[in-house]
């Protein structure tokens, strides 16, 4: 699943690759103080624009570490909260097929 | 609430700061500039920042307060083409050597380690939080100029306390994680620029901030070494990462 940003959510690119990094705005109205501490989780989660749980496997094998399902559950979460919130859309599939 | 006011010389800027609490002042001694000194347009955290600072709960804690304030004044640094990181910066042959990495992660053991292993060969310009100075343009005037960008010691030296008076020229960063195993790589990736990207201190309120910090992400990975260092073991890893900067191909010009 892609999504696409609004407001709140910054969309820029890191290394050429398009990334979505959520402001303060966006992580003051969801579930800030959790998901900070894995600040950079999320952002790999955001660069990837994939779901979580995936991600985050792919996060764990990348950098060696073991699967923490407290972490996956609050990034899950989060990303819930935001799409609840507006500051995510989830794009249509025939949206993501196309781009 | 009556704020203090304090004057500070940050990374070479000087910076005007209110606090909350006066006892606060006492961990910004070294960075206070004498009261009176003229200044020439001294930075201060934007009102809307500062508003958010204000909006922070740190119950009476002049220590949070010193923590807190990092985000906000790395913000208000960017405009002066400077940045706060969470990094270990050490000075190794004239050149400074950024070791970044989540707390806890083993920044300080492998500073620690390396100073052990070659005794008086690393002094440490900051051991938590540094300041990195970079061009406002990534623009190289010849092919194998490289951009320079000066690390700078900070008031946040971490538990230890480590920290120098002299700024030095970034030499590589490595980027450090814990591991099933010893293992040290070039990383000159996306992933590499994501995980420097997330060491930056912001407070991610100005989306302007947040692209300039992922430009400044990809251009440091571009323009200047990057490991990833996998570490199970110390001090076998930091022998690791000594033998991988000894033998590195250091431009003549930082030595």
């Amino acid at each position: 699943m892609k999504y696409r940003a609004v407001e709140g959510i910054v969309s820029t690119t890191i290394f050429g690759k398009p990334v979505l990094i959520p402001s303060r705005r966006a992580m003051d109205r969801c579930n800030t103080i959790q998901v900070l501490s894995y600040r950079w989780a999320f952002t790999w989660n955001m660069l990837e624009q994939e779901k979580p749980l995936e991600l985050i496997l792919k996060m764990n094998r990348m950098f060696c570490r073991e699967p923490d399902e407290v972490i996956l559950e609050q990034i899950r979460a989060f990303e819930a909260d935001l799409c609840k919130k507006g500051f995510l859309v989830e794009l249509p599939e025939q949206e993501e097929q196309d781009g | 609430m009556n704020p203090t006011r304090i004057k500070l010389m940050l990374g070479g800027v000087p910076v005007d700061c209110l606090l909350r609490f006066p006892e606060t002042a006492a961990w910004f001694a070294d960075y206070q500039l004498p009261p009176g000194e003229p200044q020439s347009d001294p930075v201060m955290i934007p009102e809307e920042e500062w508003e958010s600072f204000l909006e922070l709960k740190l119950g009476e804690l002049p220590y949070t307060e010193y923590s807190a304030l990092t985000a906000f004044l790395s913000d208000a640094l960017l405009s002066q083409n400077r940045v706060i990181l969470h990094a270990a910066a050490l000075r190794w042959q004239g050149r400074a050597i950024l070791i970044c990495g989540e707390s806890g992660v083993g920044k300080s053991t492998q500073t620690a380690g390396l100073r052990r292993l070659r005794p008086g060969a690393f002094g440490v310009i900051c051991g938590d939080r540094p300041i990195l100075e970079h061009p406002s343009s990534w623009e190289r005037r010849g092919e194998s100029e490289r951009p320079t960008v000066l690390v700078h010691p900070s008031p946040w030296n971490g538990k230890e306390g480590w920290h120098d008076a002299e700024a030095a020229p970034l030499g590589g960063i490595v980027l450090l994680s814990r591991g099933p195993e010893n293992r040290i790589a070039p990383a000159r990736n996306v992933a590499a620029a994501v995980r420097l990207y997330a060491s930056f201190i912001q407070s991610s309120i100005r989306e302007q901030n947040i692209r300039s910090l992922a430009e400044l992400a990809t251009e440091l990975v571009k323009n200047f070494p990057v490991w990833t260092l996998e570490s199970a073991r110390v001090p076998d890893s930091t022998a690791l990462l000594l033998e991988t900067l000894e033998s590195a191909p250091w431009p003549e010009e930082q030595k």
